[in-house]
């Protein structure tokens, strides 16, 4: 009996960390070639270029899939913008800038926003396999005025949580705040009691199921994976709800995956 | 026996790997990068470093879109703190209680 008892801790144990989903780390230890990672990083820019974006939503998977919870395919998202960019140099060129709120390294429930190149924001994918969303155009061009203005620091909650609860303000992870951004560009407003009230109106978050001796035990994992902002049911935002949620309402162009051979539908 | 079972279990799940990846060598090398800062119009910032950059949304939606130039950028060389001033880094929001009315479903018409 004891022995029993003894192998259902130890796989209790090795369960928990399943529903960690690798968050929004800023570079996690690299697991491909480089060489192929900027390869891949270039030839979605030149993707989006070739649609005419100014401004895109792409997630990344930074682990493997089979691990993720279920309804979480994509481990972090961001915004890439079109941009003047220039170099210590002096020189410019035009591309993307990718606009992330980055989990610490040093302290896992604090994030911070931190912008970076195409291949530094694909430098610890799993695999190169991206989500992309490219808003319509009416929509992009409030979308830059809002990451174009206090707005965007303004809404960041350096907060952290893996699963923060999309429809309160207590903790934010990558895919919260870029939700945040969108409604606030939306509705004209940078007041976040008026953008959760309709972040709680309008957008299904995805459910994630996970069994409550397991949430009990992984506050004591990890503080960022707290579910303390949820009721009995989690709830978090996600690439694909963030995806469906646009289809819903018409607010994309295109809706994509982009992997080494190209795009391709969902 | 069964609290020293239920104890040896607490404490492995207090102590298995974390799923989270732990900090990264990046992260230290991205951090010798972050010497300073440079407000934009955006309330963007900029630091110092090895490969500084600046970047600027370009607004005119519907203009032609081009990539030009070197893109590419060596992991760890461009990064941008952005609003850091702005955001409270280490001090989450207070819980906001107000009730508010949500307005209508998004449209863009």
């Amino acid at each position: 009996m004891t022995r029993f008892l003894k192998y259902v801790a130890v796989a209790l144990a090795l369960t928990l960390p399943s529903f960690a989903t690798a968050g929004s780390q800023e570079a996690a230890a690299h697991t491909l070639p480089q060489v192929e990672v900027k390869t891949y990083a270039t030839k979605l820019e030149r993707d989006l270029a070739q649609r005419g974006a100014h401004v895109a939503i792409v997630a990344r998977v930074g682990r493997d899939r089979s691990t993720l919870p279920a309804g979480i395919e994509y481990t972090h998202v961001a915004y890439w913008v079109y941009s003047q960019i220039t170099r210590a140099d002096g020189t410019q060129h035009k591309g993307y800038r990718v606009y992330n709120l980055y989990q610490q390294a040093d302290d896992g429930t604090v994030s911070r926003l931190v912008q970076d190149s195409p291949a530094e924001f694909f430098a610890g994918a799993y695999t190169l396999d991206a989500g992309v969303i490219v808003p319509d155009p009416k929509l992009q061009k409030k979308l830059l005025g809002v990451i174009a203005s206090p707005t965007y620091a303004k809404l960041h909650n350096a907060g952290y949580s893996v699963l923060a609860n999309p429809r309160t303000t207590d903790f934010q992870n990558c895919t919260e705040h870029t939700l945040d951004i969108l409604v606030a560009s939306l509705y004209g407003t940078a007041d976040k009691a008026q953008i959760k009230a309709n972040i709680t109106a309008h957008f299904d978050p995805q459910p994630i199921k996970i069994g409550g001796f397991k949430r009990l035990l992984a506050p004591a994992k990890s503080a960022a994976l707290t579910t303390s902002d949820h009721g009995s049911r989690i709830e978090t935002a996600t690439f694909s709800s963030i995806a469906r949620f646009m289809a819903a309402y018409d607010l994309s162009d295109q809706i994509y995956r982009f992997t080494p051979k190209g795009a391709q539908s969902f | 026996m069964f609290i020293r079972s239920a104890l040896i279990g607490l404490t492995l799940a207090a102590t298995a790997t974390a799923a989270l990846a732990g900090p990264s060598g990046q992260h230290s090398a991205k951090a010798t990068y972050h010497s300073g800062e440079a407000a934009s119009h955006a309330g963007a910032a900029a630091v110092s470093g090895v490969a500084t950059v600046a970047a600027v949304p370009i607004i005119a939606v519907g203009s032609a879109i081009a990539i030009t130039g070197e893109v590419l950028e060596e992991v760890g060389t461009s990064t941008i703190e952005t609003g850091a001033g702005l955001s409270h880094v280490g001090r989450p929001d207070q819980t906001i209680n107000i009730m508010v009315m949500p307005n209508a479903a998004p449209t863009l018409d």
